[in-house]
């Protein structure tokens, strides 16, 4: 369990699959990603498994201040030659996606990946362009944009673009 | 298989395992510009019973060269990223004799040529060490664009490197395909004929590729 700023990250019950699934399948919800159809017998059977928690990769349940299961959190090996580690947050109703809570969910991610993985040196947040909730949130968490990777995702029917930003493990002259 | 003028690529055989292990596995040859990431010769053939290390989403290619069928070292394809249909390749010639030869240069019109004609992708994505100057320079010249540099990816030497990422859409790609030093190696893959019946092979592009990612 991770918690911050009044925000949890917990693992999955059973009952909660279901609505996982679905914001997955929902283009809304799931853009920067590129599963094709989730099929809910498959999660039910991973999470059965794991819960969803292996050890290079997680997706946790994400509860709000009076609201269980507002939305998730994961982060997994995001290029396999390079083991980068990326983070994603996703809020299920857009009241509750604001700045204030992406930047708490953002900043418990990154401190627990750093925690539990003494030899990372980054944790990387792919955002569409058109996230400003996302992009305030970072840069108020102080990441960095390290670039465009054009084409690289597939929404709405066409190739689109998204942008790169990293957090770096802070160095002991940092301190 | 794909063949260039120097070089072919091909699926791994059998016979192939043990020296592939080998000339992976010799830390001595890996440069400043250079991961050294061991392969032990029972993973590869555990990978190799699996599917050949051939897959919906990986493929590793053998590279040789075609005079002699000398083992030179490996290309890849895999996912760029696990949420998305590009693909990435990767490219290793081991040893430092078999670099800045324009070896590199060629394997990698080769792959990408293979993956625009065969995937419905709008681009093709490499990742190298920043320190690694001359790909970068030789894929620039390639029409590759860097989109970002990845800082702090690994620790070696006792100090961060970072990686540039690079792309090659395939509106640049089809401008490259009427090079003359990129024509004659992708014309077989679109089945198109050479403009000449013999055409004779390019001179070398400069600068000459040191090896890949």
């Amino acid at each position: 369990m991770i918690t911050a700023r009044g925000l949890t990250f917990r693992r999955f019950t059973a009952a909660e699959v279901v609505d996982l699934v679905r914001s997955l399948n929902d283009p809304r919800q799931s853009r920067g990603q590129d599963f094709g159809f989730v099929a809910e017998a498959t999660f039910l059977r991973q999470h059965a498994e794991c819960e969803f928690v292996q050890p290079d990769s997680a997706v946790l349940a994400l509860d709000l201040p009076g609201k269980l299961h507002a939305g998730h959190g994961s982060w997994y090996q995001a290029n396999a030659a390079l083991g980068t580690v990326e983070i994603r947050v996703t809020l299920y109703d857009p009241a509750d996606d604001t700045v204030a809570v992406r930047q708490a969910a953002y900043g418990a991610l990154v401190t627990e990946l750093f925690a539990r993985r003494p030899a990372l040196g980054r944790v990387q947040l792919l955002l569409p362009p058109t996230d400003e909730i996302g992009r305030q949130a970072a840069s108020a968490l102080r990441a960095t944009r390290e670039g465009v990777l054009t084409q690289l995702g597939f929404w709405d029917g066409r190739w689109q673009d998204l942008e790169l930003y990293a957090w770096l493990r802070p160095e002991p002259h940092d301190a | 298989m794909l063949e260039g003028p120097q070089l072919r690529l091909r699926p791994l055989a059998a016979r192939d395992l043990e020296p592939l292990a080998a000339l992976i596995n010799e830390q001595q040859h890996y440069g400043d510009e250079l991961r050294f990431q061991p392969w032990p010769l029972a993973e590869l053939q555990a990978g190799y019973a699996r599917d050949g290390l051939v897959g919906e989403t990986h493929l590793v290619l053998i590279v040789e060269r075609r005079a002699d069928g000398e083992l030179l070292g490996t290309a890849h394809i895999y996912p760029a990223h696990p949420f998305c249909r590009i693909p990435e390749i990767g490219l290793y010639l081991y040893r430092p004799e078999h670099r800045r030869r324009g070896y590199g240069f060629e394997a990698t019109a080769l792959l990408v040529g293979l993956l625009f004609a065969t995937r419905p992708v709008p681009k093709v994505q490499l990742a190298t060490d920043t320190a690694n100057r001359l790909l970068i320079e030789v894929l620039t010249h390639f029409g590759f664009v860097q989109e970002a540099v990845l800082r702090h990816v690994e620790r070696r030497a006792d100090r961060w490197r970072d990686y540039a990422v690079l792309a090659l859409s395939r509106e640049v790609f089809e401008q490259q395909r009427g090079r003359p030093e990129v024509r004659f190696l992708l014309d077989p893959l679109f089945g198109e004929q050479p403009p000449d019946a013999a055409p004779a092979p390019p001179a070398p592009p400069t600068p000459r590729p040191p090896h890949g990612p």
